[in-house]
């Protein structure tokens, strides 16, 4: 708004300016704490160096010769160099006789990028036909990564989510697929104030929010078919973990809510089993809780937070906990890792939720996976996993219709770029596939990252 | 016309044509009559008392937890009128109809709470009519360590009559209907009407089944027997024939019954009869071996699935000879929709009745904590079918004028969580008598053309 509107309408500018003040100050924060990524970079990935088949292709003016054999994969990815000319999303269609895709990159994206093409394995015909909206490729050389990952079907899986809510937007597809334990870390019990209408002393409003999602961390799973019991929470505090792991025999009280009892959320277990199990909010406590699962469940697969990819700190110590944990358990496993928030880029995945997720945007650097894989959700898994997502009290509006509005400002603003609608129900969920050494070493560089104290 | 707005405007069709449709069916209350409740000829203790300009003499009271003042309300403006009552800091207020000219109830159990000797009238849009009145003084059994059974036509009917009830009780709360009818609620997901339906009912039956959690009632002990919704009322009339659904099309009958996390009631066969209702009511009965068994008013509540759920119930209990009494509800008034009236810190009240018998002894007024009211307005907010789907996908939905106004006047979130849940207590004998007298009823109006 220019300053002619300004001296024409100033109550207008001041209600604009207050918001400007609220975003700046948002996104300063979240800029503080993370790289952000140069959209003029190339991503960082080198999937030559990983588990990948490599396959040339030559990328012609409208498309290339889909090779014979890339069928057999099951996770396939077009490496090529884009160029964005306008627009604030740039998107990349493929199309093969019957199956396509479309991803959007960041805009102004110029360089090395990623194009998943997983579902053209079901198209037909040897060509693949693309088509660039604002973005223009390369023409030359490209190389496709083919992958071959083992089918999750039969396999014991259980899905580590950090908070209510990480398990559905990560993997909703996989444990309808494929059935799983699903276990959340913490009730939820902090962020935004949801619930202030009717909960306006601080304390209490924590507690009631952490008790509706840790609710929500049994039920909504329910949507893909895992039931209470199946899904669990273990009941440690939202945004502690950072503290707990630093010290780690050190007992940590709620952040904000008012429990009149430590244990409180784990008791809402439906399982009598974690519902019984002493409760003390400890990091040592969380590793022997993860161990004790390890040992109930016998995962083959773990799906959990990638903790260099996303930027989440509780994220992160999910995964590096169960590292300790895993450390004390024999199983041979394989750890599916996930990004719900990207390290240099909150808003992925970019584009709308008919677009493939793609990779998060990386710089560089070491991640220590050995392969990826893109879990293909039907349809009808996507409308699910919306119904599953609608479900959760922190991703929708608490509307009780009195007339007031249910979302601050700030939340608006968060929701035009990162909504979980938009971001979530996509055509496939990706994941960095790690053996169980990699994910030591991961775990190590993770440590390795974290300033001296 | 874009097809959102299309859809909106299909919406309030739709919800206009049920609106004048229920109208054409149902008697509407004319605010200028009495009430027709005669308590005295009930089990209350009856207390004289006179009213003045500013209140009335608080009497000595015979021990009860239900206080029911009897009195004359003629309006005297535009807007609804409401009464407020107030001894020492206990307060409550009531509304009632525009236009409302006669007897009326208020509700004045919290008042036994107050202190002194004095309570203090005051109207708004309305005046009393001074001079002699009666308080009516009625004394239930606690519910408190009692063993109960709350019964709900619907998903959220258990959460809207008593969900104060089962969360001081720990009831087995049992739902009927999957609910997979009423309006297309999730069409932007899913647009064939079979598979619609089909997903609504397991959605709500999943509802019905999750949300007691927020009055301490775990999965297991909240059940869902899988009937199809609006399918009560022909079953009954033909009670060995198997009904399909009225909208939703299933792989199997029993698809919404297996979706129980209870193990007995999952693998419980299933069939849409009739007999095989009242069959699992009796196996419910002999589970649950309730005291109180908390289920809609067939008179009072104007919804068919509502009244033949106690229907059914009664029919059980033929064949269940265990000692127990029926706390009626009413989610649908008969004669006002709008039931109850008023902002959802008003009491419930009486619902609008100008017909004959109710076959009721007590009335009793269930108080709820603050608490309790904030946690019954977070499970009216988890059913799906009381709150907007909204995926965030376009602009906010944007409601005609008359839709806006249907939904002031009929929200949930407005007439569910109050400081009381008001049932009507029936005996085993009555709920007989009751049930003969509603079936001749609808006999006779089936007969009119």
């Amino acid at each position: 708004m220019g300053p002619m509107s300004m001296s024409r309408r100033p109550r207008g500018f001041r209600a604009w300016i207050l918001v400007f003040v609220a975003w700046a100050a948002f996104a300063a924060d979240v800029a503080a704490q993370r790289p952000r990524f140069d959209p003029g970079q190339d991503y960082g990935y080198d999937l030559a160096a990983t588990q990948a088949e490599v396959t040339a292709v030559e990328l012609d003016g409208q498309g290339f010769a889909w090779p014979a054999g890339a069928d057999a994969a099951d996770t396939i990815w077009l490496e090529l160099g884009l160029s964005a000319s306008e627009g604030p999303a740039p998107e990349l269609a493929a199309d093969r006789g019957g199956a396509g895709v479309r991803q959007v990159f960041e805009e102004r994206a110029k360089g090395r990028r990623f194009l998943d093409v997983s579902p053209l394995r079901h198209g037909a015909g040897g060509r693949v036909v693309l088509a660039g909206r604002g973005v223009a490729w390369r023409p030359g050389p490209a190389r496709l990564f083919l992958y071959r990952n083992r089918p999750l079907a039969g396999r014991r899986v259980l899905v580590l989510a950090p908070h209510p809510d990480d398990a559905e937007i990560a993997a909703f597809g996989v444990y309808r697929h494929a059935g799983a334990d699903v276990v959340t870390v913490t009730a939820g019990d902090s962020g935004w104030e949801n619930f202030k209408a009717l909960y306006p002393e601080t304390g209490e409003h924590y507690r009631i929010k952490g008790m509706l999602r840790t609710w929500n961390s049994i039920t909504a799973p329910f949507y893909g078919g895992v039931m209470p019991g199946q899904a669990r929470n273990l009941g440690y505090y939202n945004g502690r973990l950072a503290e707990m792991r630093l010290e780690p025999a050190k007992e940590f009280p709620p952040l904000r809510a008012m429990l009149e009892h430590p244990a409180y959320y784990r008791r809402m277990n439906v399982d009598a089993a974690l519902r019984d199990r002493p409760f003390r909010p400890a990091w040592v406590s969380l590793v022997d809780d993860l161990l004790w699962e390890l040992r109930r469940v016998r995962p083959e697969v773990i799906v959990t937070p990638h903790p260099l990819l996303d930027s989440h700190v509780e994220h992160q110590l999910t995964t590096i906990a169960l590292g300790e944990a895993l450390a004390r358990w024999e199983g041979e496993v394989e750890l599916y890792l996930y990004t719900n928030h990207g390290m240099t880029n909150e808003a992925y995945p970019l584009g709308d939720r008919h677009a493939m997720t793609g990779l998060p945007a990386w710089p560089g650097g070491e991640l220590y996976f050995s392969r990826l894989c893109s879990h293909p959700l039907t349809p009808e898994d996507r409308r699910l996993k919306l119904v599953a997502l609608e479900a959760q009290h922190d991703l929708r509006a608490f509307d009780l219709r009195d007339g007031q509005d249910p979302l601050p400002e700030a939340k608006k603003l968060s929701l035009q770029r990162n909504d979980y609608y938009r971001r979530a129900p996509r055509p496939v969920e990706l994941f960095f596939v790690a053996s169980r050494a990699d994910v030591a070493r991961l775990c190590d560089a993770w440590l390795r990252h974290q300033a001296p104290r | 016309m874009t097809r959102r707005t299309l859809r909106i405007f299909l919406c309030c069709a739709v919800v206009l044509a049920a609106a004048l449709g229920a109208r054409a069916q149902r008697p509407r209350f004319e605010p200028q009559r009495d009430y027709a409740y005669d308590l005295a000829a009930t089990d209350a203790a009856v207390a004289e008392v006179v009213l003045d300009t500013g209140g009335f003499a608080w009497p000595e009271l015979p021990p009860g937890d239900t206080v029911l003042l009897e009195v004359t309300v003629i309006a005297t403006g535009p807007d609804a009128p409401k009464l407020s009552a107030a001894r020492g800091t206990a307060q409550v207020h009531q509304v009632f109809e525009e236009n409302s000219r006669g007897r009326r109830f208020l509700d004045v159990s919290p008042l036994r709470l107050g202190a002194g000797g004095r309570v203090m009238l005051a109207a708004e849009g309305m005046a009393w009519v001074e001079g002699p009145a009666r308080l009516f003084v009625y004394r239930n059994t606690p519910l408190a360590g009692r063993r109960v059974l709350v019964l709900a036509p619907h998903p959220d009917d258990a959460e809207i009559a008593a969900f104060g009830v089962y969360r001081r009780t720990k009831a087995d709360v049992v739902t009927v209907t999957a609910g997979d009818a009423g309006g297309a609620n999730f069409e932007a997901l899913w647009s064939e009407p079979g598979e619609h339906f089909r997903v609504k009912g397991w959605i709500r039956t999943w509802d019905s089944i999750s949300v007691p959690f927020y009055g301490g009632v775990f999965p297991g002990q909240a059940r869902n027997l899988g009937y199809y919704d609006a399918m009560l009322r022909p079953m009954q009339a033909d009670p060995a024939k198997a009904f399909a659904p009225l909208k939703a099309k299933l792989d199997e009958p029993g698809y919404y019954r297996k979706f129980n996390v209870d193990p007995a009631l999952r693998d419980r066969p299933f069939a849409s009869t009739w007999d095989n209702l009242v069959a699992d009511l009796v196996w419910e009965l002999e589970r649950v071996r309730p005291q109180v068994i908390v289920a809609p008013h067939p008179m009072l509540d104007n919804h068919a699935d509502h009244q033949f759920t106690t229907i059914a119930l009664i029919d059980a209990l033929e064949r269940w000879p265990g000692d127990c009494e029926l706390l009626l509800y009413t989610n649908h008034g008969l004669e006002n929709e709008a039931f109850p009236l008023g902002g959802r810190d008003a009491m419930t009240g009486l619902p609008a009745w100008s017909g004959r018998e109710l076959f009721f002894r007590r009335v009793y007024s269930h108080a709820l904590t603050p608490e309790e009211q904030r946690l019954k307005l977070v499970a009216l907010e988890a059913m799906h079918d009381l709150r907007e789907f909204d995926l965030r996908e376009n602009a906010p939905p944007i409601l005609t004028a008359l839709a806006q106004r249907t939904r002031e006047q009929h929200d949930y979130f407005r007439r569910g969580p109050r400081p009381n849940e008001l049932f009507f207590v029936v005996t085993r004998t009555d709920a007989k008598r009751l049930r003969e007298a509603f079936l001749a009823a609808r006999q006779a109006s089936d007969r009119q053309p």
